[in-house]
């Protein structure tokens, strides 16, 4: 066997720069003339990728390495050593799903792919040997593959070996060159330290402290011997090292949706910011529908924050569609009335539902009035008026009359939740001018002081001579409001 | 019209009430109350501060001890104190119901309620109809408990409710009603600090806290008319006679002192009385002066006045167990001041060595408890704690509790959480605000750290956290003060359980306990005790004179000593050991005991702030004349050459040239203790400097002065602290100099303690020429020990210094080692070793003399088969069997396995190995500085071993770099450290070319100007720096 394992050593970064990039060419073509210049860093910015879980920096771009960033160092030694850096977290899914990308662009190209994901950096594992007679040689699907690798723009080391645990071990050392012959791959190894291996931390300690420090040490000790001194985990991962056993492995295989995740190369504040991103996304989508000869009616649209939970937007259409100019308008008109609670992260476009085209779904025009049912009229209003278009009402938890009776589309309980709630709250108060009795009160409320405009009021339940009962407040300068009316 | 309100929670309801109990009691008499309940949740944790301020502000109000209690989601009550019996049996209700429960929290049973007899209970009905009739059914069955209603008006749209339903009880079950308001807060204002509280408590933000938040301010204090206005008369009218009942005050707690101290047929006075002659035996075998004399006539007669006896006999029955039991102890504190505690053996330090002034001790004026703090050996404290728990049982005793309060960085987050900053950025801001600087505040500050103070929510957000600031936010042990009674101790004071097993606290802190004048014994830690006591121990094995530290006092104060001390070769030594005091030595010279108490005392932040280290240096040196205003304050600062340097002396400045009086400057000491936490110095200022100019004082004499006490402000030494601090420090320096051996193996067996770690305390023995040997199965104990060879005394490191072997372990590798010792590693297989502790002693070489390198050993170790019983032992360990492995450690090799397995080295140093492989012709070594020209331009190089960035020093960083011969001191200025930032911050191998810079008194520095980091050259070699930034 010959496996190739890629080492996807900074995927964020990648990432990033892809995206900075893009941005910068998208303002460059939409705002020529204008002195518009996005949000978007400087490609010179060093920029680094920090792990809050080990609390280290875990890539970094040429330009943070000049300025004495290293791989390994704490947020506070960098933040010292550059002051102007700029930081981006690490996410674990994140990285896990551009590796998946990633796998998805090559399995055309190479059918046994193996995805290998860990901690903080991740790695693909391709196997060579079973692929040769197809591409005629080694040289031509090597060259086939970099040739994919570097479209994706992806910055990678890899090593190549009898198994996937010796060809990682290439990889992790930058070993970069294609080798297929056994004396080949046992020198390069050979060349290898210790720390490299997939071996438990312990057991590379306990070899370190008989003074086995390098692979080519560990491989000329006798199995046996090492047998007798260390658990069969440990065993099994040294006769893989060796090429005497071939581990049993899952290989990927390509989910039947379209999933496409796009880390942004810097917060984003405002909506509408984030066209060109999810415009990239839709491409993605469009050449995966066309490819298939599929269309979509239904597309889900993610954004990630930092602290706030993912913002999902559902982009309904009446009709299939494919091509990114039927989905932009409608994405357009949806977040028109939508504001980012805080800066967004990433954006993740998913696609669940296909259609096939035939004849039968051809003509929408023939029955449109079944087809456009009442929900996706919603959705239909929902993306032209915004999500507050339609709604029904619920109880909130809030002293505030304003805020006690919440809409919300979709949710059919509606409850009082306080006994002096009226029927109908008004939203904004209106002056009291006809006679009233009080016959209930007072109830102040003196809250909201976090809010622009914090309350300061005496309610009352009052009664018109008419018997209608309103519910009446005085604000702070004794002026009577009409704040709602019970039925 | 008359009002008392019987329920109010101050913030000792912890994220509950948002009103200190002085602000509390001071707005409650402002408004006219007549009376004000604290009633805490299940705590009295806040009523002596209420109590403290009363007195102080002579409020004409009277306090009403009591605490609220919620036994389950239906039932909420007050219990309030109408007198001492009933104060004992609320103290014993809250003592029971938290010792059933974790710290913190508390937990009612039944019980508890059934046994009320004379507390009088407020119920707080639920509002709920069937839970309100069961209750009100039970409290009827129980007629010892005087139930009363309590009935809430807080206008929140459920008051007609309420009202209906209190009518409806009382008709039914005839409990008189009575208004209160369940207060949390003095005034309204306070409503968004509650907020905030509140939000934190259940974890959320105030956006978030919805309905569960207070709609409105109705339970602060109001107004009497208001609540005139609110409830009907008749409730008032009975709250009022209720109010009445209430007789108890806190004055009434009298504290019984264990009595079985004084044996049958003594009076307390008698008592102390013979203790003191039997003790004036001791500490001065050839009489005493009449002067002294007269000092202890003084002493007792103003103890017995205060009839504090039972106090010292207290102490002095602790101590003596301490010396039955040989360990070591030393009272420090402003009991140095006191001839009598000399005499009783509780200090050690010679009334004749310090200027003593028992005035400063216990004071008639300032009426307050004397402060004896006792310091035993830190690894045999323990024994003292279970003796105190012995002999007064736990009942009788329990420690006092510290009161942690919010402070910037805890009350920043809380606030910045509770208004829905994310957790991310306040953490950054928190690690970004510079609050040691005084050029710009912090909340200037915020403006470049992404906040915007124009911001309403940011303004918020710096508002309530200075609103914040103080409050108490839960219960701690204090670090060792006791306190005993006579009888239990629940009856005086709820006692709670701490964090730590087996550890109870009463629910006072230090300064309640001082308030009511209740005495607390504090027994602390200190680690050079260990070492000392070790180190005398194996002086007095190898000679017949008993060494003892006042057998060390009387020899007085030895030249050669004093030249050790001011060569700063004081490595290990008590107090004058780290790099700022080692600086200090050479200049300020030390010749005699005072003089150790002095650098003490002023290589502290106090007096540098204060700007008192240089003047004295130069008048110490007579380069300058000492002038002072006036003869008093002559009698004050001549013993410090006119400078003030100790605690004592500022306060005696301020009394005797602005005329405080003796309480006055009392409120000031305290003011200073915690200026940081709530600037009340700041009330003394103005009256501080126009008493001094009023006597005719300069008017920058009198600033100055302010800006000293600032200075001295939680960081001044006091000169009683110092004085006997003085006495360890020239008691380890005495052992070092005679006895070094005794001394560094005492010093290595009481790690951790102290300065530095093992690797450099065994750096420093080595360069005093003692030969230090590693750990050795057949040569080691578990601890380190002195052993002789060839006449000569040597270290012999012990094997508690091996990494991953168990004390278990080692004991047992010595217990059973043969005579001949071990001949091979199969005995130590049957010793039922785990085979990692047998790998870590090969690591570490202990097996050198059993067998190979340090790796084909640990080899061997690893080998699971060999230990299966079917192999011999002789076949265990043929030839054959670590053939396989071919690898011997190199030097540098092994001198990264004695770091990794013992954390140091005793063969080799990584300097010298980097001599042998570089060509380092260049560099100065430590030991050829002294030969250097001053100003000449020097290569240095080491190991980082410290970076200490003091905030006194004004962006100078200290580096000290070790190579194999010493440690050098390195400057670094700041734009230096900025312009080579990364290698400043990175190296581990430090060169450093730069200047040297002699000091006249002969110290060196070398400032830095160009930083090499020579750590790839280390490669492997792990040296850890210790970095103080």
């Amino acid at each position: 066997m010959l496996w190739a394992y890629i080492y996807c050593y900074q995927l964020t970064l990648d990432s990033h720069n892809r995206a900075t990039r893009r941005t910068a060419a998208h303002y460059q073509e939409s705002c020529v003339g204008a002195n518009h210049k996005g949000s978007s860093l400087p490609l010179s910015t060093p920029v680094v990728v920090y792990c809050s879980k080990i609390n280290k920096i875990v890539q970094c771009n040429d330009i943070a390495k000049t300025e004495g960033i290293e791989i390994g160092h704490g947020l506070a030694q960098a933040a010292a050593l550059c002051p102007y850096v700029h930081v981006l977290p690490f996410n674990e899914e994140n990285e896990r799903h551009m590796l998946t990308q990633l796998a998805h662009r090559l399995y055309p190209l190479a059918s046994d792919i193996v995805l290998d994901s860990h901690a903080c950096a991740g790695g693909l594992a391709i196997r060579l040997d079973n692929l040769t007679h197809y591409y005629g040689g080694h040289e031509p699907l090597w060259k086939t593959l970099t040739q994919a690798l570097s479209e994706s723009d992806v910055r990678y080391h890899f090593g190549c070996a009898w198994t996937i645990e010796a060809a990682k071990v290439l990889a992790l050392q930058k070993y970069n060159t294609y080798v297929c012959t056994r004396d080949d791959i046992k020198k390069a190894l050979n060349a290898c330290p210790l720390s490299l291996t997939a071996l438990a931390p312990k057991v590379i300690e306990s070899l370190a402290r008989v003074g086995i420090t390098s692979v080519q040490q560990l491989l000329d000790m006798p199995v046996q011997e090492l047998g007798r001194r260390f658990d069969n985990n440990t065993i099994m991962y040294l006769t893989a090292l060796r090429g005497e056993t071939f581990p049993r492995v899952t290989l990927f295989r390509p989910l039947e949706r379209f999933d496409n995740f796009l880390l942004l190369p810097f917060d984003v504040e405002n909506i509408q910011h984030l066209t060109p991103f999810v415009t990239q996304q839709l491409e993605h989508l469009s050449h995966y529908l066309r490819a298939r000869n599929l269309y979509t009616s239904n597309v889900a649209i993610y954004i990630q924050f930092r602290e706030a939970p993912p913002m999902n937007i559902e982009i309904q259409s009446a009709l299939p569609q494919s091509s990114v100019k039927s989905w932009l308008p409608l994405f357009t008109l949806k977040i028109e009335n939508l504001v980012l609670p805080e800066p967004a992260t990433a954006v993740e476009l998913k696609c669940h539902q296909f259609e096939e085209i035939d004849t039968h779904n051809g003509d929408f025009f023939s029955d449109r009035f079944n087809d456009v049912a009442q929900k996706q009229l919603i959705g239909r209003l929902n993306a032209k008026l915004g999500d507050k278009s339609t709604f029904q009402p619920r109880a909130a938890n809030s002293h505030q009359f304003e805020y006690m009776t919440v809409t919300e589309p979709n949710v059919p309980e509606y409850a009082y939740a306080c006994d002096t709630a009226p029927t109908f709250t008004f939203d904004v108060p209106t002056p009291l001018t006809q006679p009233t009795q009080i016959c209930f009160g007072p109830l102040r409320l003196n809250s909201e002081w976090w809010h622009d405009r914090p309350t300061k009021r005496d309610y009352f339940i009052a009664q018109t001579p008419q018997s209608v009962r309103l519910l009446v407040f005085k604000d702070e300068e004794s002026r009577w409001w009409v704040q709602g009316l019970f039925c | 019209m008359k009002y008392s309100e019987l329920f109010c929670q101050s913030n000792y309801s912890f994220l509950c009430g948002a009103s200190s109990p002085a602000e509390l009691v001071t707005t409650a008499s402002f408004l006219g109350y007549e009376a004000l309940a604290i009633t805490d949740e299940c705590s009295v944790a806040g009523i002596v501060r209420a109590f403290d301020e009363i007195t102080h502000q002579k409020l004409p109000i009277k306090l009403i001890v009591g605490s609220y209690f919620v036994f389950d989601e239906t039932l909420s009550f007050v219990l309030l104190c109408p007198d001492k019996a009933a104060y004992s049996e609320l103290c014993r209700i809250i003592t029971n119901a938290r010792r059933r429960s974790e710290k913190g929290e508390y937990q009612l049973a039944e019980w508890d309620l059934r046994t009320i007899r004379h507390c009088k209970f407020i119920w707080l009905p639920s509002g709920k109809e069937t839970q309100d009739k069961h209750w009100a059914e039970w409290l009827l069955k129980h007629p010892s408990i005087d139930v009363y209603i309590g009935a809430q008006r807080l206008l929140d749209g459920r008051d007609h409710h309420r009202f209906a339903h209190y009518n409806a009880l009382q008709s039914t079950y005839s409990f008189p009603v009575i208004a209160c308001t369940g207060v949390l807060m003095h005034h309204a204002d306070r409503l968004p600090l509650q907020h905030v509280l509140h939000a934190t408590k259940v974890h959320t933000s105030v956006d978030e806290i919805g309905r569960s938040a207070l709609s409105n301010a109705e339970r602060s204090l109001r107004t009497i008319h208001k609540i005139k206005k609110l409830y009907p008369e008749k409730w008032v009218a009975n709250t009022n006679a209720l109010s009445q009942l209430f007789t108890f005050s806190l004055e009434e707690l009298r504290y019984q002192y264990p009595a079985e101290l004084v044996p049958k047929g003594y009076t307390p006075t008698s008592y102390l009385r013979e203790r003191v002659e039997e003790g004036i035996k001791i500490r001065f075998p050839e009489g005493i002066t009449t002067e002294i004399r007269q000092t202890i006539e003084k002493e007792l007669t103003l103890i017995a006045e205060q009839e504090y006896e039972y106090f010292f006999l207290t102490i002095y029955d602790i101590v003596q167990f301490a010396k039955q039991q040989r360990i070591l102890y030393q009272g420090r504190g402003s009991a140095a001041n006191s001839v009598v505690c000399y005499c009783l053996e509780i200090t050690a330090v010679d009334p004749r060595q310090i200027s003593v002034l028992f005035e400063r001790f216990i004071s008639k004026e300032r009426n307050e408890p004397p402060d004896i703090d006792v310091d035993f050996e830190h690894q045999r404290r323990e024994e003292i704690i279970q003796y105190i728990y012995k002999k007064y049982g736990r009942e009788r005793t329990a420690i006092a509790a510290t009161v942690i309060c919010y402070r910037f960085k805890s009350a920043f987050k809380d606030v910045g959480k509770a208004l829905g900053f994310s957790e991310s950025q306040l953490d950054f801001v928190v690690k970004q605000i510079n609050r040691r600087d005084s050029v710009i505040p912090w909340k200037s500050q915020l403006a470049n750290l992404g906040l915007n103070p124009q911001e309403k929510r940011v303004q918020q957000l710096i508002n309530l956290t200075e609103s914040l600031l103080g409050t108490p936010r839960h219960l701690s042990q204090h670090v060792g003060g006791f306190v005993i009674s006579a009888g239990p101790l629940y009856d005086l004071v709820p006692v709670e359980n701490a964090a730590m097993e087996a550890r109870t606290i009463i629910q006072w802190d230090k300064d309640d306990i001082e308030t009511l004048g209740l005495l607390k014994v504090d027994v602390l830690a200190l680690g050079m005790l260990s070492a000392i006591r070790r180190a005398f121990a194996l002086i007095n094995k190898q000679y017949p004179v008993q060494t003892s530290i006042p057998f060390i006092t009387k020899l007085g104060d030895d030249k050669q000593v004093f030249d050790m001390i001011c060569r700063a070769d004081t490595v290990g030594v008590f107090q004058i050991e780290s790099r700022a005091q080692m600086s200090m030595l050479p200049r300020l010279k030390p010749r005699r005991y005072y003089d150790l108490v002095v650098q003490i005392a002023i290589v502290r932040p106090g007096p540098i702030q204060g700007d008192m280290v240089h003047p004295y240096l130069i008048r110490r040196h007579g380069n300058e004349t000492i002038e002072y205003p006036s003869k008093e304050v002559e009698k004050v600062l001549s013993r410090t050459m006119g400078v003030p340097i100790f605690q004592e002396q500022v306060i005696q400045l301020a009394m005797v040239a602005a005329g405080f009086s003796g309480g006055e400057a009392d409120q000031l000491r305290r003011a200073m203790a915690s200026w940081k936490k709530d600037g009340r110095i700041f009330e003394f200022r103005d009256k501080l400097i126009k008493g001094m100019t009023d006597k005719g004082y300069d008017n920058t004499f009198a600033h100055n002065l302010f800006e000293q006490i600032k200075g001295f402000a939680g960081y001044g030494f006091p000169e009683s602290h110092s004085a006997s601090f003085a006495v360890l420090a020239y008691v380890s320096c005495w052992l070092k100099f005679y006895f070094p051996v005794e001394f560094y193996v005492a010093l290595l067996n009481s790690w951790p303690m102290g300065f530095y770690t093992p690797s450099q305390l065994v750096q420093d023995a080595k360069r005093h020429n003692i030969h230090v040997e590693a750990p050795c199965v057949n040569k080691s104990d578990t601890e380190h020990t002195l052993v002789i060879v060839n006449q000569e005394k040597r270290i012999q490191l012990g094997l508690k210094l091996i990494k991953g072997l168990s004390e278990t372990s080692s004991q047992q590798l010595v217990k059973n080692r043969p005579n001949k010792g071990y001949v091979n590693i199969e005995q130590l297989h049957q010793l039922s070793l785990k085979s990692n502790e047998l790998e870590a002693l090969a690591s570490a070489d202990a097996l050198r003399t059993i067998s190979g390198n340090r790796y084909e050993t640990r080899w061997r170790i690893m080998d699971t088969q060999t230990r299966l019983p079917l192999f011999d032992a002789e076949e265990k360990y043929t030839d054959e069997n670590i053939s396989t492995l071919n690898v011997s450690p190199s030097d540098a090799e092994n001198l990264l396995e004695d770091y990794a397995s013992t954390g140091l080295s005793v063969n080799n140093h990584p300097i010298s190995l980097l001599r042998q492989q570089h060509q380092l012709k260049d560099i100065s070594w430590s030991n050829s500085l002294v030969t250097k020209k001053n100003k000449s331009v020097v290569k240095v190089l080491g190991a980082v071993t410290g970076r200490q960035a003091p905030g006194t020093a004004a962006g100078v960083t200290f580096l000290t770099l070790e190579d194999d011969i010493g440690n050098m001191n390195v400057v670094v200025w700041q734009s230096t450290a900025r312009a080579q930032q990364q290698i400043f911050l990175k190296a581990k191998l430090l060169q450093v070319n730069g200047i040297i810079e002699r000091s006249k008194e002969g110290v060196i520095h070398i400032i830095a100007g160009k930083l090499i980091d020579r750590t790839p050259w280390l490669e492997q070699i792990s040296l850890n720096s210790r970095d103080f930034h």
